[in-house]
């Protein structure tokens, strides 16, 4: 065979596995799309701690983006750097604010499960400390009742309603979560309920079996139960949400879900609720509409193990600081030869290896947090293409939230004792600003743009929320004009103290539109920091871009 | 005045943030107004990714698999079928890594009467691995008679060991003259003892074993008699041995497998002599003792170990190579050395030995209950006949690096490498060696 037929085979050979590769990959692009996605913990466990792990730098976009250290632009974000509504994320108190009972009752279908009557068991897990059940009212509403650990009464389902909370005035989709107290009397198992036992195996539920599954539960003073009552969602389940891939919910098309600053920002808000345990397996797709072609409704689920709770008790030492399984942490372990401590085992141990003595809070606190090392139970594409950008945006809406706000949203919780009510709002708020600072520093805290009296306006909203006082701040501008074929010209360049820009009628004569970058310059700091882009038309704003 | 001004300074903290957003623009921010964004043909989508593609076809099964397995809470029926079994008193045995199961069967809770005898011992254990051991056995006996520490147990132990192998006698064996044999033992052994406290006792054992030593299995090894010079290994045609000794010992170790203080001791003395046609005849000395040492913290640790055995022929007699002190491999059940890990299981036979190993082992990840230790370990041991006969030169080295998963400190699995003159060795066990 000659050298030349040998080549061409090769070529022939090269192309055909890219060729099967690229309509493999088209199959699996689209395999979400409209399909039911499946998760549960070891899916999970599997796919984010190892599978994505290993493969992430053989996307080759993943591996140039960590090489030169780029960050990919979010997707669903339009003109004005604004997330508009979508069916997974909804601009709630952070466009218009609710106001305090509004923040308190959340979201609501009902005024959760009436307790006034049997409570019938219908299904459920009977495993172990930890039982779950779904519950029919006397009105006909069913409910899934979790319950607290024995060890920690008013934990767990405190940390799911306030959580809950939060999640709905933020934006995104959650059940309705209540808190029920009812007299153990009051479960009956339903004809024919079947509940998963101890065995895992699917058992007919007695009455002796419920019995025996609610003995260790612990009860208030007056001998009731307690539990967190979620509505069970109208319409049929469709699978999980996927964190990544691609979602037939998404009005922008083909775009992947790690590009979705909406998705993104899920870990800046899990940070402030120390919601270690949000993952795929703990959302749902519901299909709600009245069509078949309706896209599926996203929620966000399963809120038990936020702030200082996991299931089965206080939340363990090393959740918000790594992974399931972290690399990252256990190499520099390894290599350190274990004479590393690594910070949540410095946290423990100063506050010596105790959790709050209130068992009702939990492990919560703010000691050594860092809202840019936070990290969820799985490291998601989505939450490690997190932008500076992207964080701006969800730091802006953390911002929202005032003192009171987050008073009324804890106060869901039904917590009996006031001074842990008062503790966990505390803690609350303090991460609120900690997280503000944090991102406002970090990225270009520069908002409000808006065109007035021949000014360009913004506001700075680091000085606003105070972390950086209203003197000693240099506003840099660049000034580019774009002539029609985009092709840009510096054309000015001046620093200001004021957060108003004086737009020189020069500037405009010829160009059809105006760039003007600006960065921010804080005293006792060398740089400025990124820049924010905004884009000027016709006298009106027709973009906004903060840098990634 | 004062309160008015303070009035006006809460309702304006409190508005603040909502008055700095509530702002009015001259724009809809939330307006559906998105960027031109180009979209990726499918074929640049594929150029990005393609290299991802042939992992997914791997993926997609594995994660039907785990879905199946959460779906269907198979891991709960798991557990369930074996606490059921344990339960019941039978503790099944797998060993994926070597092809092996069994079972070790409770059979005063078989029977339901652990209730009202809790002092009574009634075992039997079977276990099977592949071209390595069958191994069957039974024990009665009781425990704390009249209340106290005395103990007394009887057992009978039948194995089978198809491929044992054996390079010679002494530090200075060849590897090249690797040969293997079989080996099948039955024994009975009677045991009384003492424990003075949950920690310390002492047992007096009176013992008969028959060893009948046959030619390996081993395909690629020869066998013994073809390999080394006719009457040079004592005991190649197996003997019967009766045996009389003592043993005292102590454990305060913390935990049995991954301790992070306290340690494990004893010492033995037994006389062994053999019967019908057997020559043997010697005494047997063993001193063993480990410390476990936390290092300003549990999850630093230093483990200590030291073996030391000598085997002294008494007047003519001799002692058999199968009971002769073994040194090589990983030093856990099944096989029958002690740890040098970087050798062959076996690798050394002799009347003596001298064992140190040293393992650092320090936590590298933690998730509730599960943990990994990563592990440096060093294995230093020699074989030698007489007191005389023992030379620096001869000790013989293993270095190793490795890593444990454990739950609930059960080890799960432990995956080490060690190297050493004769190359490396890679494991992967359930155990520790000490």
């Amino acid at each position: 065979m000659s050298k030349v037929q040998h080549r061409s085979k090769l070529i022939v050979l090269t192309l055909a596995v890219f060729f099967a590769s690229s309509a493999l990959g088209a199959h699996f692009a689209q395999a979400a799309n409209g399909k039911k996605a499946q998760h549960g913990l070891l899916r999970d466990g599997f796919d984010q701690n190892f599978y994505y792990e290993g493969t992430n730098f053989l996307h080759l976009e993943r591996l140039y983006r960590a090489l030169f250290n780029k960050k990919a632009r979010a997707r669903d974000v339009n003109v004005y750097d604004e997330v508009p509504d979508s069916r997974f994320f909804q601009n709630r108190h952070a466009r218009k604010r609710f106001s305090l009972s509004e923040l308190e009752r959340g979201y609501r279908e009902s005024e959760g499960p009436d307790a006034s009557g049997k409570l019938l068991v219908t299904s459920g897990k009977l495993e172990g400390l930890h039982p779950g059940f779904f519950v029919q009212d006397v009105r006909g509403d069913r409910y899934l009742f979790k319950f607290d650990p024995v060890s920690n009464f008013e934990l767990a389902t405190a940390a799911e309603v306030i959580a809950s909370r939060f999640y709905y005035a933020i934006g995104y989709n959650v059940p309705q979560y209540t808190i029920v107290t009812f007299k153990p009397e009051k479960l009956e198992p339903a004809p024919g309920a079947r509940a998963y036992d101890d065995t895992g195996f699917k058992r007919p539920l007695t009455a002796e079996k419920l019995e025996e599954s609610v003995l260790f539960l612990p009860q208030d003073a007056q001998g009731r139960f307690r539990a967190s009552a979620s509505k069970i969602l109208r319409g049929e389940i469709f699978g999980n949400v996927p964190f990544q891939g691609y979602d037939a919910d998404n009005p922008r098309g083909h775009v992947p879900q790690q590009d979705m600053r909406a998705m993104r920002a899920v870990c800046v808000f899990a940070s402030w609720l120390n919601n270690y345990d949000v993952r795929e397996s703990n959302s749902l797709n519901v299909l709600q509409g009245n069509n078949e072609d309706d896209p599926a409704t996203p929620y966000l689920i399963d809120f038990n193990s936020a702030l200082g709770a996991s299931a089965a008790g206080s939340k363990p030492p090393m959740y918000g600081y790594e992974h399931m399984f972290d690399f990252g942490e256990s190499s520099k372990s390894f290599l350190s030869l274990g004479l590393w401590e690594k910070p949540w085992q410095r946290k423990w141990r100063q506050a010596g290896g105790r959790p709050h003595p209130s068992e009702a809070i939990g492990y919560f606190n703010n000691i050594d947090f860092d809202p840019g090392r936070y990290k969820t139970q799985f490291p998601y594409f989505a939450f490690k293409d997190l932008s500076l950008a992207d964080a701006f945006w969800a730091a802006k809406i953390v911002m929202s939230f005032s003192d009171d706000d987050v008073r009324a949203m804890v106060k869901a919780g039904e917590l009996t004792n006031d001074e842990d009510v008062d503790y966990i709002a505390k803690t609350l708020i303090e991460r609120r600003d900690i997280i503000g600072k944090y991102w406002f520093d970090k990225a270009n805290p520069l908002d409000h743009f808006d065109v007035k009296g021949g000014q360009l306006v913004f506001q700075d909203l680091a000085v606003e929320r105070g972390f950086h006082p209203r003197d000693g701040n240099v506003y840099r501008y660049e000034v580019i004009e774009s002539d029609a074929n985009g092709r840009g010209k510096k054309i000015a360049s001046l620093d200001s103290k004021d957060s108003a820009l004086t737009l020189d009628s020069a500037w405009r004569a010829d160009s059809s539109n105006l760039d003007i970058l600006i960065r921010v310059g804080r005293q006792n700091s060398s740089s400025p920091g990124p820049y924010v882009r905004v884009e000027l038309g016709s006298g009106q704003i027709k973009s906004i871009t903060h840098e990634d | 005045m004062k309160h008015r001004v303070s009035i006006f300074l809460i309702f304006a903290l409190i508005l603040l943030p909502g008055a700095v957003l509530a702002q009015e623009l001259s724009y809809d921010p939330y307006a559906q107004n998105f960027p031109e964004i180009r979209e990726d043909s499918r074929v640049e989508n594929a150029g990005k990714h393609f290299l991802v593609y042939p992992f997914e076809i791997l993926r997609w099964p594995i994660d039907k698999i785990l879905v199946a397995l959460d779906e269907y809470h198979v891991p709960k029926k798991m557990q369930w079928g074996y606490d059921l079994l344990d339960a019941q008193g039978i503790t099944p045995r797998v060993s994926l890594g070597r092809l092996g199961a069994g079972v070790d069967v409770d059979m005063v809770r078989l029977v339901h009467k652990k209730g009202d005898y809790p002092d009574l011992i009634a075992k039997g254990k079977v276990y099977w691995a592949h071209d390595v051991v069958f191994d069957v056995g039974t024990e009665i006996g009781l425990q704390r008679i009249a209340g106290d520490g005395l103990h007394t147990s009887a057992s009978f132990q039948y194995d089978d060991r198809p491929e044992e192998h054996f390079y010679g006698i002494g530090p200075d064996t060849s590897r090249g003259e690797g040969s293997s044999y079989n080996m099948e033992r039955t024994q009975v052994d009677y045991n009384i003892g003492y424990d003075f406290s949950p920690l310390m006792g002492v047992d007096l054992k009176v013992g008969y074993v028959n060893v009948n030593i046959k030619d390996g299995e081993d395909g690629g090894r020869g066998v013994i008699p073809r390999t080394f010079a006719p009457g040079s290994i004592p005991g190649l045609t197996g003997d019967d041995l009766v045996s009389v000794g003592i043993v005292w010992d102590r454990d305060s170790r913390n935990l049995k497998a991954l301790s992070t203080e306290g340690g494990y001791g004893r010492l033995g003395l037994s006389f062994v002599e053999g019967v019908q046609s057997s020559r043997a005849r010697y005494l047997r000395y063993q001193a063993e003792v480990s410390r476990y040492l936390s290092l300003g913290s549990p999850r630093r640790v230093l483990a200590v170990h030291a073996y030391a055995e000598h085997n002294d022929e008494v007047n003519d007699g001799i002692v058999p190579f199968h009971q002769m002190a073994k040194l090589g491999g990983y030093g856990t059940y099944p096989r029958l050395g002690h740890p040098l890990r970087a050798y062959d299981f076996n690798r050394f036979f002799d009347e003596s030995i001298l064992l140190l190993n040293v393992e650092y082992r320090y936590t590298i990840w933690e998730y509730n209950d599960f943990k990994i230790d990563a592990l440096l370990s060093w294995d230093e041991g020699q074989v030698f006949g007489e007191f005389s006969d023992l030379q620096l030169r001869d000790f013989r080295e293993s270095y190793g690096l490795g890593f444990r998963l454990s739950l609930a400190n059960n080890i799960l699995f432990s995956v080490e490498m060690n190297h050493g003159d004769e190359g490396t060795n890679f494991y992967v066990k359930s155990a520790t060696p000490f």
